[in-house]
């Protein structure tokens, strides 16, 4: 009992960091403060720590990795994609402002996941297979990749519409050009692709070893793939027909939404397989 | 317009990147339909079946077009490749008739045959969810402990069969429940329920394995998962003139869905009679008040309490241990030992080893596409 108060502590502490980040985050688009970015990217750090360190206590609390019922996956989601953007950031430093999209994305997990119950509960045998660890992790790695390439497609329309009208603000103006904005939400998005694919490819040999069918037009599964088509949607009108700019942002965001619906919306009115995402009180 | 004008516009159809874009939006609209409104079984409709036929053809044209594509590029010689500020190039000696030729060969070339290859998984992926989707048969079999049951048609309790698959492909193997083991975990509830178990194959045990919840017994290609577990009394009932009515193990149905399991079978005729059984079993019978029910898994203390229904009238009821009996309207119901019985599912899926072939082909060509990018001096890192 008192592992799980430290752990909503240090949660709620990461919600604060996150919160101070994205207001400096959204301050920085709004008021043209541009020497806000560098609090906003250090309290992206900050709430990191915490994060960090309620997953560990959460992993030592239960024997393994916080991956079953919605406080461990939304709340190790969060960090997923936090752990995603400072990486992303820390190698590409014009990509920071990315964290407007990415940090409210993070405390807005973290928030639900406080929000559910805690409650340990015991996992099926079939779930302790490597198969479902590499199920997890590229399902980690595309939730990253998919906010960052939906912050890049929304950056991409706020810079090109502020040219447009001749008046780019000064971090705006600090962003590489909207060409290559461009291109890197289109290398993100690819990318987002290949983990998608991968992550619902190693969920199907799970389900085959666990129960005998790769495929059972289950709902998250299936929102998944469809996700994944509209990722392939994009790839194909981009490479193939040349779908750029505003165009291929739009997509990007749309199959962003796809995507999040795909994994916390489903639960919420659907039955599944997967267990580990059901929403309990 | 000739014959051969008609067959290339119609290659020209087949392989068009337009009609693959507009058949992967088709697929996604479809598959949120089928999510939206469930009641339509979309995926089980035959013009389902007929996009997924077009959406393969346009697949395999556009992969065979972009395999000639790849073999263009692969021999074509001569480019040039940027690394970092230094032009570097690597040869290759061709010796052509009168003296050397150069080749400049490009760093990372193979990188050009990832489409195709991330392709031709798809394909296969196609193939094997095709596969699957006709010729799979998963059924589910209940065995007692000692029993004997075949992988055939009519030993099945409930099975589906894919339209291609016919019965006669049934294996015909037996499956034997030898024994099972009940693992208990420290509050004395069941932690595992292991089944022992023999396969049969041409009338000789050619394998025993022991069957958990986590991974299933693989022999010929087919699949046995170990599904339910329950228990089955025996009994024995006799009717006037000790004529015998049923001489055999019931199997109980279990239901886990509650806080406690429950172990029960409702309306069970007798033949030959106008009675019915409904069957209520505690594996470790204890009684709260005026209530029966059962705290653990383990046979410590069985007992069931038995209904015998005429029409809707209750011609008999009693609380019966092994080695007791009960009458009721000249009849007599004896129990006998309890055993243990195992529910299987098997799975028997050609389509499945395709669809991971073709995960892994996909996967292989994605890492030629990403770890072999093909760079030229013209490349300024957008293309």
């Amino acid at each position: 009992m008192a592992s799980i108060k430290l752990q909503l502590l240090l949660f709620w502490v990461s919600v604060g960091f996150c919160f101070g980040g994205t207001f400096f985050f959204v301050s920085c688009l709004t008021f043209k403060k541009e020497n806000f970015l560098k609090y906003a990217v250090l309290l992206s750090y900050l709430a990191f720590l915490p994060l960090t360190a309620a997953l560990a206590d959460r992993w030592i609390q239960t024997g393994h990795f916080p991956y079953w019922g919605v406080y461990e996956v939304f709340s190790s989601y969060a960090w997923g994609a936090l752990l995603f953007y400072l990486i992303v950031q820390l190698r590409k430093p014009n990509l920071k402002i990315a964290g407007t999209v990415v940090l409210p994305a993070v405390m807005l997990m973290i928030g639900v996941a406080v929000m559910n119950s805690a409650e340990m509960k015991e996992i099926p045998k079939t779930f302790f297979t490597y198969w479902l660890g590499i199920h997890i992790l590229f399902a980690k790695l595309s939730y990253g990749s998919v906010l960052i390439s939906a912050a890049l497609a929304l950056s991409y329309l706020i810079k090109s519409k502020q040219e447009e009208k001749g008046d780019v603000s000064p971090l705006m103006a600090k962003l590489p050009d909207i060409e290559k904005i461009d291109h890197w939400s289109y290398q993100f998005a690819a990318f987002a692709f290949v983990m998608l694919g991968i992550m619902i490819a190693s969920g199907a040999v799970w389900a085959y070893k666990a129960w005998g069918r790769y495929w059972n037009w289950d709902p998250i599964e299936t929102w998944a793939l469809i996700s994944w088509l509209v990722y392939g949607l994009y790839l194909h009108l981009r490479i193939t027909l040349g779908w750029k700019g505003k165009r291929a942002s739009w997509l990007a965001l749309f199959a962003v939404f796809l995507v999040v619906f795909a994994f916390f919306g489903v639960p919420l009115i659907s039955d599944s397989v997967h267990e580990h995402l059901k929403y309990t009180r | 317009m000739g014959g051969r004008n008609y067959l290339f516009l119609l290659w020209n159809l087949l392989k068009s990147k337009r009609l693959a874009a507009v058949l992967i939006l088709l697929l996604a609209v479809v598959a949120t339909i089928g999510m939206v409104r469930p009641e339509t079984e979309i995926f089980q409709t035959r013009w389902f079946a007929g996009l997924g036929i077009v959406f393969f053809t346009n697949l395999t044209s556009c992969t065979v077009q972009q395999i000639i594509n790849s073999y263009r590029l692969w021999s074509k010689s001569g480019s040039l490749i940027k690394t970092g500020n230094n032009v570097k190039i690597s040869t290759s000696l061709d010796i052509d008739g009168g003296g050397p030729k150069y080749r400049l060969r490009v760093k990372g070339r193979i990188g050009i045959w990832g489409a195709a290859v991330f392709h031709i998984g798809l394909i296969l992926i196609t193939v094997g969810a095709f596969v699957s989707g006709t010729m799979k048969m998963s059924g589910y079999i209940r065995v007692a402990e000692g029993e004997t049951r075949y992988e055939l048609h009519h030993d099945y309790e409930g099975v589906e069969e894919g339209p291609f698959f016919d019965e006669s492909r049934h294996s015909g193997i037996g499956l034997v429940l030898r024994k099972q083991n009940i693992i208990l975990d420290k509050s004395g509830d069941v932690d595992e329920i292991i089944s022992d178990i023999a396969i049969i194959d041409n009338g000789r045990a050619v394998r025993t394995a022991s069957l958990g919840e986590k991974e299933p017994v693989i022999y010929r290609g087919i699949r046995i998962f170990q599904k339910k577990a329950g228990f089955a009394p025996f009994l024995e009932i006799t009717g006037p003139g000790n004529v015998k009515i049923a001489n055999t193990n019931i199997l109980l149905e279990t239901d886990s869905s509650g806080e406690k399991a429950r172990f029960y079978l409702d309306r069970l005729p007798l033949p030959n009679t106008p009675y019915i059984l409904n069957i209520r079993f505690y594996p470790d019978m204890v009684h709260q008040g005026n209530e029966v029910t059962t705290t653990r898994y383990t046979l410590s203390n069985p007992g069931a309490d038995i209904t015998v229904l005429d029409e809707e009238q209750v011609v008999g009821e009693k609380i019966v241990r092994p080695g007791e009996s009960m009458e009721f309207a000249g009849y007599r119901l004896k129990m006998g030992s309890i055993k243990h019985w195992a529910g299987f599912d098997i799975v028997n899926d050609m389509g499945a080893n395709w669809v991971f072939a073709g995960s892994g082909v996909a996967v292989c060509g994605l890492a030629l596409i990403y770890l072999f990018k093909k760079r030229s001096l013209l490349d300024n890192g957008q293309h």
